[in-house]
């Protein structure tokens, strides 16, 4: 059944039911991705998927259940499921429908333009990748993983309430990760583009990166166990504040999964250069959005502004438990998802130091650029983390050698007070965007 | 769950331009699932995944698509589209294969055995038992804060065809719940949690003691959130039976699947009747263990399960392999071909991976231990294949000093490759036990087991704070 036709005999059955009242959220996805290895297509993904996700207050409680089969036979055990479930929920405070906002900001996600690239070019930009990189450098072994892919998706929300919205987004990946070898060592070297325009694209701009990443990365050593200034350069920030994103929703600090709640609000949780903002319309990267999973329009805000804690990100009922306004920021993991929250785009306002100059600067110190054990070494409860890392040495401003096997231990609140420089070359990938940080303060744990 | 011919004509199609091998996987898929936060149930969540997924193979490439709209226009546009890709793909043109063997298939059709079905009891009579555990958790000392205790029951009915003449469909059903207890101290907070799962139904919870389940993960936080920071360096470390087989799971077995021997990047590539590990060491893989979280009836690719023998007194004896990848390597297939789910193509991954149970007594490889981490309990890890370079979080973990076990200590973190890990096991305990845990990689996130003895790591890198 399409979507419509389905809402309507869900929506039929469930005030039947005695639902008060009841919402449909749709989404559909097209994929495509081709990936080549050695020379070869070895896998070619195309896919269309859709899905449905009710939920309905039912006897004061609100019941959730999902299916991608929308068939009239699965409506049955969809709206009986949903109400066992609220039924079951003992949590008193109320999840509601959204009746919608007067005016939606209106954003740009959708590239028509991203359809007229056919399979077969971005096969040929996945085969040419993949034998630029092998070629760049002796060393560069394969490329063990090499794709590029394309996605579309599209969401509408209905429900009772006179709700109905709709949108569609779209944008492109492209992905590498070779490996050089050298004096019977293997390193990685990895690099992604996200983009909505293929004309942002370069294959060989890609490839360098990863190739140039892999090489430095070959002869490191351990170094002694000890407390180092470290250099995060932007992608390994964004990996340890995309794990730590979670601290700033306000859901978690009202359950006591974190230690941020309006009560901290205004009180200095970091060092004065460091604001953080969340941005749902921003052209800065690719995942703005008209409104969120409930329906709310989304917004700018400050999250962190020069160190003080401004403002936690809500859906609409972790608002109403703190008796705020929703900030636009309920999220669903797809259509079997529950209402949860998220960030947009979340993103540290960069400084005025280049990258390099964070480097010339630095004493005696570390860099680092990967970061491994990301979710298994974190606590996000208590904010201590500890995660493998390799990166380099750094003596009087200049790049001694490769590091591995070491590990950075440390506490991400505490963190957040200790960053003592933060570096103007802001990138985003997918919700993160982070420019390089200096820190100091945290163990290194090596030979 | 697709009639015959629809079956038929849709390989047909997808064989239309040439490729070696067509397959079908269709799931409908049911799952159940509530959270408990704190003693009260705050979310529920139930759902019918459905789809199906195609693949064709032509030499030792594979184009695979999706889609959950199983009508038969739909599944012929796919399958010519796919069919397209695959012409696009090739080197040469291939030979058109004008038969395709559906009559011959055996038809092989399984099912998990389930004694209760949860409908049968109801959402509130499990509600009842998370609460067990989370009332247990908050008696067991004041510093315990939060609890959070989940269950989870999945209920997959699949089916895969191939134009080889396979046809098998499998019923897997499989419950878990997940007791987890936070204790705080100030602003400082450390987690405990166990997470049992089986194939089977409610019968499976009924099993547990909910209420020691929640008390021993009580006691994991408030003892760690009384803990020093663990010291980092280079020591011995011994790893208690259960769930500390996640580090052979990551760190060593992750490296015996195919995906990565086939395509050269395991540092055991070429290492069949080589000693890879120290000659302690058993290892096996055993899909076919009744009622166990990570067992299959047949594979994804529509392979019966089996035991694998992978390392056998420190000799490297098999590795993990699946169809396509078997191709490619010109071994046949384990068995060990899984995916999530219709959207993922099935590829070599584990099921149930132990270290079999050696000679040695526990308090014997402790009194053995001048200094060192004894790590009582695991949490997850992940590993990089290429270099074998792996990390794991210490959930519960305490010094040995003078052979005994001393204070308990947090924040710890095991790194090292997995070749060097396995040669310097040099004790493994009569006290295996298995745990449950969810895999991630290629194909997906799937049920697996972990399992082993005690172990001994002659020298270990420790990443601490202190």
């Amino acid at each position: 059944m399409t979507f419509e036709a389905f809402k309507e005999e869900v929506f039929a059955q469930a005030k039947a039911k005695g639902f008060s009242d009841y919402e449909l959220f749709y989404s559909a996805e097209d994929g495509f991705s081709v990936r080549v290895f050695k020379g070869e297509i070895s896998e070619y993904k195309n896919s269309s998927t859709e899905g449905v996700g009710f939920r309905g207050t039912y006897e004061g409680k609100m019941g959730y259940a999902y299916s991608e089969n929308m068939n009239i036979h699965c409506i049955t055990p969809l709206l009986e499921n949903a109400i066992g479930n609220a039924t079951i929920i003992e949590d008193e405070d109320m999840e509601k429908l959204y009746t919608g906002d007067d005016k939606y900001p209106e954003v740009n996600n959708y590239n028509p333009a991203l359809n007229d690239i056919d399979a077969a070019q971005k096969i040929q930009w996945a085969l040419a990748m993949d034998k630029y990189v092998t070629d760049l450098d002796p060393r560069i072994k394969m490329a063990d993983y090499c794709t590029v892919a394309t996605t579309e998706s599209r969401v509408a929300i209905a429900n009772s309430h006179g709700l109905h919205l709709s949108k569609k987004m779209n944008f492109a990946t492209a992905y590498v990760i070779v490996r050089a070898e050298e004096n019977g060592e293997t390193k990685s070297g990895t690099e992604i583009w996200i983009g909505r325009d293929f004309k942002d694209f370069d294959y060989k701009a890609v490839g360098q990166k990863a190739v140039d990443k892999a090489i430095s990365y070959l002869n490191a050593e351990a170094i002694p166990t000890g407390e180092y200034p470290i250099i995060f350069n932007d992608e390994t920030a964004r990996d340890v504040f995309g794990v730590f994103s979670s601290i700033f929703m306000a859901e978690k600090g009202q359950k006591g999964f974190s230690m941020l709640t309006k009560e901290k609000l205004g009180e200095v949780i970091a060092a004065s250069n460091i604001t953080i903002r969340d941005d749902g319309v921003t052209d800065l990267n690719l995942f703005s959005s008209p409104f969120d999973a409930e329906g709310v329009a989304t917004q700018n805000k400050a999250i962190i502004e020069n160190g003080v804690l401004k403002q936690l990100l809500y859906n609409t009922k972790s608002a109403e438990k703190d008796g705020v306004q929703s900030t636009g920021n309920a999220s669903k993991v797809g259509y079997g998802g529950a209402i949860e929250t998220s960030c947009t785009n979340f993103y540290l306002v960069p400084g005025k130091k280049s990258y390099d100059e964070l480097v010339t600067g630095l004493e005696k110190g570390l860099i680092i650029t990967e970061l491994a054990g990301l979710h298994s070494g974190t606590n996000d409860v208590s904010g201590d983390f500890s995660f493998s890392a390799d990166g380099f040495l750094v003596e009087g401003g200049k790049i001694i050698k490769p590091v591995e096997q070491i590990t950075i231990a440390g506490n991400f609140y505490e963190m957040l007070k200790n960053i003592d420089e933060v570096g103007s070359d802001l990138r985003f990938v997918k919700k993160i965007g982070m420019p390089s940080i200096l820190t100091s303060g945290l163990r290194v744990a090596g030979l | 769950m697709l009639d015959k011919q629809l079956v038929y004509d849709v390989l047909t199609a997808a064989l239309s331009t040439g490729g070696d091998l067509a397959e079908i996987f269709v799931e409908n898929t049911t799952k159940d699932m509530i959270e408990m936060t704190n003693g009260q149930v705050d979310k529920a969540t139930w759902g019918i995944d459905y789809g199906l997924g195609l693949r064709i193979i032509q030499g030792t490439g594979a184009v695979y698509a999706f889609t959950n709209n199983t009508s038969r226009e739909s599944l012929l546009k796919l399958a010519k589209e796919s069919a397209q890709a695959v012409k696009a793909g090739a080197k040469e043109q291939g030979s058109l294969k004008s038969v395709i063997t559906l009559d011959r298939s055996e038809r092989l059709k399984f099912a998990d055995k389930v004694i209760t079905p949860p409908e049968k009891v109801g959402k509130k009579a499990i509600v009842e038992q998370l609460r067990i555990a989370s009332d247990a958790a908050y008696a067991f000392d004041p510093l315990v804060t939060q609890t959070s205790n989940t269950y989870s029951h999945v209920a997959q009915n699949m089916f895969v065809a191939n134009s080889n003449g396979v046809w098998a469909e499998d019923s897997r059903v499989r419950t878990r719940i997940f007791i987890e207890t936070v204790a705080s101290e100030g602003n400082e907070k450390q987690t405990g949690y166990f997470a049992p799962g089986a194939k089977g139904g409610f019968e499976f919870i009924e099993s547990l003691d909910m209420s020691e389940l929640g008390r021993n993960s009580a006691k994991i936080a408030t003892t760690m959130i009384k803990a020093d920071f663990a010291p980092g360096g280079r020591m011995p470390v011994i790893i208690d039976n259960g769930f500390g087989g996640v580090l052979f799971h990551e760190a060593c077995a992750h490296s015996l699947e195919a995906t990565a021997v086939a395509k050269g990047a395991s540092t055991f590539c070429g290492k069949i009747g080589e000693l890879i590990a120290a000659p302690c060491v058993n290892a096996i893989d055993d899909g076919t263990l009744p009622g166990v979280w990570g067992s299959i009836n047949i594979d994804d690719e529509g392979t019966p399960s089996r035991r694998n023998v992978l390392i056998e007194n420190g000799i490297l004896k098999s590795y993990l392999v699946d169809y396509l990848n078997g191709l490619k390597m010109g071994v046949p297939s384990t068995g060990s071909g899984r995916r999530q789910n219709y959207r993922f193509a099935p590829t070599s991954r584990m099921t149930n991976t132990y270290i079999l149970a050696g000679k040695d007594k526990t308090e014997e490889i402790i009194g053995d231990t001048e200094y060192g981490l004894y790590a009582a309990k695991m949490g997850g890890g992940s590993v990089d294949p290429a270099s074998g370079q792996f990390n794991f979080a210490v959930l519960e973990g305490y010094m040995i000093r003078n052979g005994k076990i001393a204070e308990p200590v947090r924040g710890a973190t095991l790194i090292g490759k997995g070749n060097d890990v396995l040669m310097d096991i040099d004790r493994v305990a009569d006290n295996f036990a298995p745990g449950q845990g969810m895999c991630g990689s290629i194909s997906g996130a799937i049920p697996t087991d972990v399992g082993q003895p005690m172990i001994r790591i002659k020298e270990l890198t420790v990443g601490g704070r202190k």
